[in-house]
């Protein structure tokens, strides 16, 4: 089942005083992200992930192109009644309390006001803000905002979840509540769409990721399909290695290096962790560790840019 | 679907606006349109307005004169019947507020000082009126003309209207006339002659257009005047000849004493009464000041 | 339905949380108060000085409030993204423009509620007063016709205002609303400056503007109240059919500019 499908979806601005040019904030845009999925939209800052959210929350209007959420268009209204968003730098309103700001977000969901009490309760355990209930959001913190924010994306029991950020200027311990709550998410067998531009994130929850960079989708797939380990290198770490021993392996691995009383060793195929297995019982070590190197995020992450940066280079 | 919400809005603007035009035309027929009848009941004095005018004097006096010319017009075709009893208030207030305004004052001479139906029927104001602007702009000449006016027709006071024209040719750039004038009035006050020229004066000099259609309705009524004169002449000859009035003007004309059927200025035929000899304007005329 | 009343609500909440309109409530009882002072100096006529002054102080301070708060019921939102949460959720920008009004509307309906009970209690002092001097005076029924005509105006405003906050800053707005105010009580001046002009295309052109300005000359009342005159009923209906038509095209524009416009 497809929750989101976006299609050719663009997005231009007109900057300037009188002659203005056009700057083409989205490109083309095309995606699907399948019902029950953490789905990742990675990007740096200015990538274009947060207009393609107010497109899709139709805060803002496309130059063309279309989408749908949960098979309806995507401004159909009362298909809205089943999403949840949560804007990036979210600031509610001032002036009312936490309880009171989610029984507004309840009414305008269209929900009983009986529905909403017990929901309010629900959520208010759930993201841990029961004690500032009848705190006005003013005082909140930004924390407290990002959670109180996240309560009124799942005031309406939504069917997906949109994230604008959600991690943005948290401290460790709130990371973590966060990434706990979208696992928790899914687990009750919701889609949840969130954008950032932190890779770690991106590593422990999505099962899918799009890479967004000045408006173009430069990838998108499961982590294990993007980082084609074409690479089948292998680390090892021994220990209680004697000389003889470090000197055999030197002409095996492709790379060695001291840390305390291990020896970490790159060896560049099956083959040659064969030899080095065998140079270790000869000479009596004890191996530790081996496991496969996969290329990391970071580096398939950092190429691709490199590579864009090149093709756009004169 | 920017351009069907357009044409859409555009649409029930209209309608919308269509509606407003005849609620306004509705609001406009309870109240009138400055809701007159009780907000200009209660007019405060030249000064206090003045000092409410917060250094806005000139353009509140524009807005007093706007709603005075439209109390006298409107107020006229209303009510035939209706005096104008705060058109000199509201005169007096305008020329308070912005002193300067010699229309205010010319209008104000002519019709504070007009009999009814037409006027205020009181020269006493006019002439305060004009001596309160004589005081503010001493070398305005034509305000003299104006105050000269105002005894010799309405007055009939040919020694005031001769006096004043004085005082208005001792000004440095006084009409040279306003010299021969005073001696007229003195010599032949009441002249038909003298009379002519004043008022044709006063019509070269008006910028109202009301006060300009006023001057020629005069000059037309004096034309008329002399017209009756010349045809009861005629006619007086008629009876000396034949012994008897004649019985109309057709009758006139057959004996040769006229070239055709008599018309009044305004291009109505005159009656003749065959009882008396008189020639009077028809009831059908129309001009709009008819001689008695 | 339910949505526009939501909207409206949190919008009455918002503005009554706001400590300005407590200092401009203030202001219009100190000014309905003053004509007690007015009233000393000006011997038989305290009644109609407390009138005066009472019923212009609540048409200028509701003005005041209609604009300050009106310029700012779209723009605020806009600015401060809390737009965004609201907007995501299935409620159309139509049902968002009236809620805001609606709740303005209502905050105004309160405001002249508290601003009129002063007034009657200044001036059933003041007639006391002059009761006991032997003049014999009641308070008519056309002083509650006169606020009524009040809050139609203050409707008016609050919905000019709205729809220059739907597309433009709070200076701008407050500048063209307030403008439109002022011009708005000399609506009947401007045709009558085009009749007396003479020139067909400035007749025209003023005679257009004497019936697409707002015209609050309709709903001033004042005088005639302040002297004891009743009110014609026909009046009332009138003024009551020309707010429901103008704000109805005020509003629809307002909606329409927002539908259209990309937030930042």
């Amino acid at each position: 089942m497809i929750a989101i499908n976006i299609h050719e979806l663009t997005k231009d601005y007109f900057v300037g005083f009188w002659r203005k040019r056009r700057v083409r904030a989205l490109d083309q845009l095309s995606l699907t992200v399948n019902e029950g999925e953490i789905f990742g939209f990675l990007g740096p800052n200015g990538a274009g992930k947060t207009t393609t959210l107010k497109l899709l929350m139709r805060l803002i209007y496309p130059t063309s192109g279309h989408a749908e959420i949960l098979g309806k268009p995507f401004d159909d209204v009362a298909m809205h009644a089943h999403i949840g968003y949560l804007p990036e730098n979210p600031y509610f309103y001032d002036y009312l309390t936490a309880e009171e700001f989610l029984a507004y977000s309840g009414r305008l969901f269209g929900l009983s006001s009986t529905r909403v009490k017990s929901k309010i309760d629900e959520l208010l355990q759930v993201v841990d803000l029961k004690d500032a209930r009848r705190l006005q959001l003013r005082k909140f913190s930004k924390g407290m905002l990002q959670r109180a924010g996240i309560a009124q994306a799942l005031i309406n029991d939504p069917e997906i979840i949109f994230l604008d950020e959600p991690m943005s200027g948290l401290d460790p311990i709130g990371r973590r509540e966060i990434r706990d709550l979208i696992l928790g998410l899914k687990r009750e067998g919701k889609t949840v769409f969130f954008s950032t531009h932190i890779l770690p994130d991106v590593e422990t929850l999505c099962d899918r990721v799009a890479i967004i960079y000045k408006g173009k989708l430069l990838g998108c797939g499961s982590l294990t399909e993007l980082l084609v380990g074409d690479s089948s290198a292998i680390e090892m770490v021994v220990s209680q290695f004697n000389y003889e021993l470090q000197t055999a392996l030197r002409l095996i691995a492709t790379d060695q290096n001291v840390a305390g009383n291990m020896l970490r060793l790159t060896l560049p195929d099956q083959a040659a962790l064969f030899n080095a297995l065998d140079a270790v019982r000869a000479h009596g070590g004890q191996v530790v560790h081996v496991h496969p190197l996969k290329e990391s995020f970071e580096d398939y992450f950092v190429k691709l840019f490199a590579n864009e940066s090149i093709s756009k280079a004169p | 679907m920017l351009r069907r919400s357009i044409t859409f809005f555009l649409v029930f603007f209209l309608f919308g606006f269509t509606a407003i035009y005849f609620l306004q035309e509705r609001i406009n027929g309870v109240v009138g349109e400055y809701h007159q009848t009780e907000e200009m009941l209660f007019l405060p004095s030249g000064p206090m307005v003045k000092k409410l005018s917060l250094g806005f004097e000139s353009l509140v006096a524009d807005i007093y004169w706007i709603r005075a010319i439209q109390y006298f017009a409107g107020g006229r075709m209303r009510d035939p019947s209706r005096r104008f009893d705060l058109l000199y208030p509201m005169l007096d207030i305008t020329t308070t507020l912005d002193p300067a305004m010699i229309p205010v004052y010319e209008f104000g001479a002519v019709f504070l000082g007009e009999p009814p139906p037409i006027g205020a029927n009181d020269p006493a104001l006019a002439i305060e009126l004009l001596e309160k602007g004589i005081a503010a702009n001493p070398n305005d000449s034509e305000l003299y003309l104006r105050l000269g006016f105002v005894y010799y027709w309405y007055l009939k006071d040919y020694k005031e209207a001769a006096a004043t024209f004085l005082r208005g040719a001792e000004l440095p750039q006084a009409k040279p006339w306003l010299r021969t004038m005073a001696a007229f009035c003195l010599s032949r006050g009441g002249d038909r002659q003298a009379s002519r020229f004043l008022w044709e004066q006063i019509y070269e000099s008006s910028e109202n257009k009301r006060a300009k259609e006023n001057a020629l309705a005069h000059l037309a009524e004096l034309q008329a005047e002399e017209q009756i004169e010349a045809l009861e002449k005629v006619i007086a000859k008629f009876r000396e000849q034949s012994g008897r009035w004649p019985r109309n003007f057709v009758e006139l004309a057959t004996h040769g004493f006229l070239r055709g059927i008599p018309l009044d200025p305004s291009g109505v035929p005159y009656l003749l009464d065959p009882e008396s000899g008189k020639v009077y304007v028809s009831a059908g005329t129309k001009l709009q000041i008819v001689p008695k | 339905m339910n949505k526009i009343l939501a909207i409206a609500q949190n919008t009455f909440k918002e503005a009554i949380r706001d400590k300005i309109l407590y200092s401009l409530i203030l202001f219009a009882l100190l000014m309905i108060g003053s004509s007690l002072i007015l009233g000393m100096i000006s011997i038989n006529i305290e009644t109609k000085v407390t009138v005066d002054v009472g019923l212009s102080s609540m048409s200028v301070i509701g003005a005041v409030i209609a604009v300050f708060i009106g310029i700012n019921l779209v723009h605020k939102e806009v600015d401060k993204r809390t737009l965004y949460s609201i907007l995501a959720k299935p409620v159309r920008r139509t049902e968002f423009i009236l809620g805001k009004f609606f709740g303005l509307a209502f905050t105004l309906f309160v405001n002249l509620v508290i601003m009129a009970i002063g007034l009657v209690l200044v001036l059933a002092y003041v007639k006391g007063q002059a009761y006991s001097r032997g003049q014999v005076t009641e308070i008519h029924a056309s002083l509650f016709v006169a606020v009524f005509l009040i809050f139609l105006q203050l409707l008016l405003i609050t919905g000019i205002a709205l729809v220059f906050s739907s597309f433009s800053t709070p200076t701008l707005s407050a500048m063209f609303t307030l403008a439109l105010y002022f011009i708005g009580q000399f609506n009947a001046d401007i045709k009558h400056f085009g009749v007396e002009a003479g020139n067909v295309a400035v007749r025209m052109i003023t005679s257009g503007l004497y019936y697409l300005l707002p015209n609050f000359g309709n709903f001033n009342v004042i005088a005639g109240v302040s002297h004891g005159k009743p009110i014609a009923a026909a009046l009332v209906v009138y003024d009551v059919a020309y707010s429901i038509v103008y704000l109805a095209i005020l509003l629809s524009a307002a909606a329409m500019i927002f539908s259209q416009r990309n937030l930042k």
